[in-house]
């Protein structure tokens, strides 16, 4: 069954809104209504980890039952929240896609070099093994894989839904990616000064919008230390030794819980490396001696 | 009244008495400030409706309405502790340094209600602009018609300005208090202020009303006040919203292309009728 | 009108350099350390020029905990140079001053202002989301600067328009040269090309209606601020006291009204607790209170909420331009 009638049939099933993708070059996260089910899709453009949403404005108690789309790595957010107890599990419906990667749409426009928007008609984009293919009004690119990949996704472990009500479409069997830490090696290989150098240069750049923090699915907190004045843990004076402060807070309030979705750096306006804080966190977690996401994988219902 | 050159920057002031009105868990207190400078403070004039932003060095400002008429020698505020600032004043002592920044706000257009007759409504707090406004106008007497005073607060022990309340009442023909429950040894209305307002039934004749407490409160007033016959123009309150700058640049406090703390705190109810989302 | 051969690009910025504080554009934002030639290819920073002239931390004034006297210490600044800014950002900083100067004169801001040369550069390649021509500017649009300039292949060309503009060009004038008329022809020719290219719109803004549809696409918000932070018109800011141990500072410091926190009151009401009211407000802030105002649109075209918006929420569409 394809993503429609999948949703067509949980809509008939009572669920109330799906939350999932729509369009197919402007890609953007939609609350569909049954009245709007053929507008969800699922293309390599669908990066958003819509899992985010679940807990937002108190969402989750306002609807009875919800569908929500997830992709591989998507999934275990959801794992994580409902460890948390962050809501019941028989408030949502998880649909699984077996994902082999998202793209950063920017990166298509660049490449093709066209200087427009394209329209969701005219713009087709597919995997096709190890290419990407776009078709825009009958004229047709490809991309190697490696080449157009998200970050994220090349280290990809759980290509596949870690926990889904319904999946759509077949389960990947590839070679499973590994997380070899790679990128935070090269940082640590670095003397102090060189890192704290680097770090520096990065955190100096934050305009401390909190962007990563509110995309972040598992930054969720009703009060969130940040605003609370008494104690006031960080000043809101945007400066260097501040912007370390929220940093650090955010890391660790994270350690072993960030799933890895790269949400937080792919938001980010002044393209800070967060996934880079966020792994080394977990690297050392994991060097700890605790594992820094392994969690049982539960399979359907 | 010159503006300070540069708006943000406040007048330094100290506080010469501080009163208890209402203790509760959100107590309310009454302080009279006077500006150090004694020229400024003779200066000091605005119109009642007015407001201060009142700061205390290294916690922030929070913005109160002037509950003192614009002829005396002092600035009085009444505030109800909430949060940081208000905290911080309620912990203050006689003589402690505070600062101000003001006048802000619009104002009551007193001039324009000369000759008419003055109905005056408040709940709780939302007395102490009327306050003002109520000195003002005895000061002018001459000037206006017949008033009429309605006043409520939760409770007996929630009342502000307790004993001038009762002054007024004995001074004045039309004068009324209430509270929302029977309590012992009460001999006055008991009830919510919107419905002593029936009761009391002002006629909308070349008159005004001029109502400011909690929000609630204000819309039921105003249905009450249409149904005496009172039309939007002759219906007067006071709106409030988060704020900081209090020069209109902040953003905070705007309903529409209207910033309560520049156009406001004072609209007549014929405008906010156009506006979306008054509350 | 005078040129100035790229080739002496790096002794022209050092003679300005000698006077001026110059900031220039990086990939980020408006920097004193910047690349001569990439500032001159870099169509705009993803942060907008307004920090300049309004800081993200602004100090207002000092303050001696002890004593609790406030300390004013007006320091002189030496004068800033806003070398190839971007007519967007241009506007961006004329609308806010009217902003800060309504009414009551913001000093902070005027005086910043006032210490600020704009040395602006025409768009020869506008991007994918200007729309500056359908918010009634034009990628040579000129207003608010003092030297405007044209990259014309190996030359700059220049025209001073305020008496400021004189003076700088005054300094430099060792490396210029006059521009010959095929330049200035061809300086008015890549002007029309490049208007030509910055996508129109037909914005049709009374679909903004309190209760219409559009505001829909908040269900999808995320409260970020990045459309506000990065926006050159967007001016909301927090005055906060921040305690060090025997002083402190009161500062202003930037807000968003996409914030919830933003308009909570201390009594726990929030008049726009919803995503739904705090998009409604930015964009009929910009569309129709500022239009009612000051009678244009609190807009550039820039398009940075459209480019940086993590979920796609698109101004364009909104307003109907697809
Ligand atoms: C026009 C106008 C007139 C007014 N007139 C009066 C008046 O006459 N009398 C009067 O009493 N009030 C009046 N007010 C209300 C008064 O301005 C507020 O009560 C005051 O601003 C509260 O300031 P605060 O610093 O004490 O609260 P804040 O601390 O600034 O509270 C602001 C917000 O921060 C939150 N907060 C508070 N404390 C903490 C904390 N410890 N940690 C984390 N978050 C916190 C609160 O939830 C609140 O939303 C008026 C308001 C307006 C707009
Ligand atoms: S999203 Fe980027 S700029 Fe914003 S707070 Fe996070 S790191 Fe800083
Ligand atoms: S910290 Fe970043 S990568 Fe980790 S869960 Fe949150 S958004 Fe995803
Ligand atoms: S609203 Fe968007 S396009 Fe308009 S000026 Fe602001 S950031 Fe630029
Ligand atoms: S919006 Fe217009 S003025 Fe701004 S960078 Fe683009 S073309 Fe230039
Ligand atoms: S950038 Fe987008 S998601 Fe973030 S607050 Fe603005 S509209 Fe909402
Ligand atoms: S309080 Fe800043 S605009 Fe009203």
């Amino acid at each position: 069954m394809d993503l429609v009638e999948v949703a067509k049939k949980l809509f008939d099933e009572g669920v109330e809104v799906i939350i999932g993708y729509q369009g197919n070059f402007n890609v953007k996260p939609i609350f569909a209504k049954a009245n709007e089910v053929d507008k969800l899709t699922f293309n390599p453009l669908c990066i958003y980890n819509l899992t985010n949403y679940l807990t937002m404005e108190g969402f989750v108690d306002k609807v009875d039952k919800i569908g929500v789309v997830v992709k591989g790595c998507d999934s275990k957010t959801i794992l994580q929240l409902l460890d948390e107890n962050a809501f019941s599990r028989d408030k949502i419906v998880v649909i699984g896609i077996p994902c082999n990667g998202v793209i950063d749409v920017n990166k298509i426009v660049e490449e093709i070099g066209e200087f427009r928007e394209f329209k969701d008609n005219e713009f087709k984009i597919k995997w096709e093994g190890d290419e990407l293919v776009v078709e825009v009004n009958g004229k047709s690119y490809k991309f190697p894989k490696d080449k157009i990949l998200l970050e994220k996704c090349k280290v990809c472990e759980t290509p596949n839904p870690v926990v889904y009500d319904v999946l759509v479409g077949n389960l990947i069997q590839q070679p499973h990616r590994k997380e070899e830490f790679k990128a935070v090696k090269e940082i640590e290989s670095l003397s102090l000064e060189q890192r704290w150098e680097f770090w520096i240069k990065e955190f100096e750049k934050c305009i401390r919008c909190y962007a990563c923090r509110n995309v972040c699915p598992l930054c969720y907190c009703e009060s969130c230390v940040l605003e609370r004045l008494e104690p006031e843990f960080v000043r809101r004076a945007v400066r260097l030794d501040e912007n370390i402060a929220y940093h650090l807070i955010r890391a660790y309030h994270l350690a072993n819980r960030c799933v890895g979705c790269g949400e937080c750096e792919r938001v980010c306006p002044v393209n800070l490396p967060l996934s880079l804080l966020n792994k080394k966190v977990a690297k050392e977690v994991k060097d700890l001696g605790f594992s820094e996401f392994l969690k049982p994988i539960e399979v359907g219902r | 009244m010159v503006l300070q050159l540069n708006p943000y920057l406040p007048y330094p002031a100290y506080i010469r008495g501080i009163r208890d009105e209402v203790l509760d868990k959100r107590p309310i207190k009454t302080f009279t400030i006077e500006l150090k400078d004694e020229k400024l403070m003779k200066n000091f004039t605005f119109k009642p409706g007015q407001c201060v932003m009142v700061g205390i060095i290294g916690v922030g400002e929070a913005i109160f309405a002037i509950a003192s008429p614009p002829n005396a020698d002092c600035i009085e505020i009444s505030v109800m502790k909430m949060g940081r600032v208000t905290t911080a004043l309620h912990n203050c002592n006689v003589g402690d340094k505070v600062f101000v920044r003001g006048p802000i706000g619009n104002g009551f257009p007193v001039e324009e209600w000369e000759g008419k007759n003055i109905v005056l409504i408040a709940g709780g707090i939302g007395i102490t602009p009327l306050r003002s406004l109520y000195y003002y106008i005895c000061d002018n007497r001459g000037k206006y018609g017949e008033l009429t005073f309605i006043y409520g607060a939760r409770s007996s022990k929630d009342l502000c300005f307790k004993e001038e309340i009762f002054e007024i009442e004995r001074k004045e023909k039309t004068c009324h208090i209430t509270i929302d429950f029977e309590e012992e040894g009460w001999t006055r209305h008991v009830g919510f202020v919107p419905d002593v307002l029936m009761k009391v039934s002002p006629s909308p004749k070349n008159s005004v009303a001029i109502t400011c407490g909690p929000p609630i409160m204000i819309r039921y007033v105003i249905q009450n006040l249409h149904k005496l016959g009172f039309k939007p123009s002759q219906i007067y309150t006071t709106l409030e919203k988060r704020m900081k700058c209090g020069i209109g640049k902040c953003g905070r406090c705007n309903i529409g292309s209207l910033y309560v703390c520049k156009d406001g705190p004072v609209f007549s109810y014929e405008t906010l009728q156009k506006l979306p989302e008054v509350f | 009108m005078k040129a100035l051969d790229k080739a002496n690009l790096d002794k022209f910025v050092e003679l300005l350099s000698e006077e001026f504080n110059v900031y220039s554009i990086t990939d980020t934002d408006f920097s004193t350390d910047f690349d001569n030639n990439k500032a001159l290819e870099i169509l705009k920073p993803i942060k907008s020029a307004k920090e300049i002239v309004f800081p993200q931390t602004e100090p207002l004034f000092k303050f001696d905990l002890v004593g609790k006297e406030i300390v004013v210490n007006e320091k002189q600044n030496s004068t800033n140079l806003m070398l190839w800014i971007k007519p967007c950002d241009v506007r961006g900083i004329n609308i806010l001053k009217k902003v800060f100067e309504k009414d009551v004169k913001d000093v902070y801001f005027a005086n910043k202002l006032n210490n600020t040369i704009f040395v602006g550069l025409a768009c020869n390649n506008p991007s994918r989301n200007c729309f500056c021509t359908s918010v009634s500017i034009t990628p040579y649009y000129k207003e608010g600067m003092d030297v405007f300039a044209t990259s014309v292949n190996g030359a700059i060309i220049f025209e001073a328009l305020t008496e400021k503009g004189k003076e700088v060009l005054e300094k430099v004038n060792s490396l210029l040269r006059d521009a010959t008329k095929d330049e200035v022809e061809k300086a008015k020719e890549i002007h029309l090309q490049a208007e030509n290219k910055v996508r129109r719109y037909n914005f049709n803004t009374s679909r903004l209606t309190w209760d219409s549809d559009v505001w829909r696409i908040s269900e999808i918000c995320l409260s970020c601020g990045i459309c506000t932070y990065l926006c050159p018109t967007c001016h909301c800011f927090d005055i906060i006291d921040e305690n060090y141990v025997y002083e402190g500072e009161r500062i202003r410091i930037w807000d968003s009204c996409m914030y919830s926190e933003y308009t909570l009151q201390a009594s726990g009401h929030n008049p726009r607790a919803y995503r739904l009211q705090r998009l409604r407000n930015r964009i009929m802030h910009k569309f129709v209170w500022f239009k009612e105002m000051f009678d244009e649109y609190a807009c550039t075209g820039c398009g940075r909420c459209v480019s940086y918006c993590p979920v796609n929420i698109s101004l364009i569409e909104i307003l109907g331009g697809v």
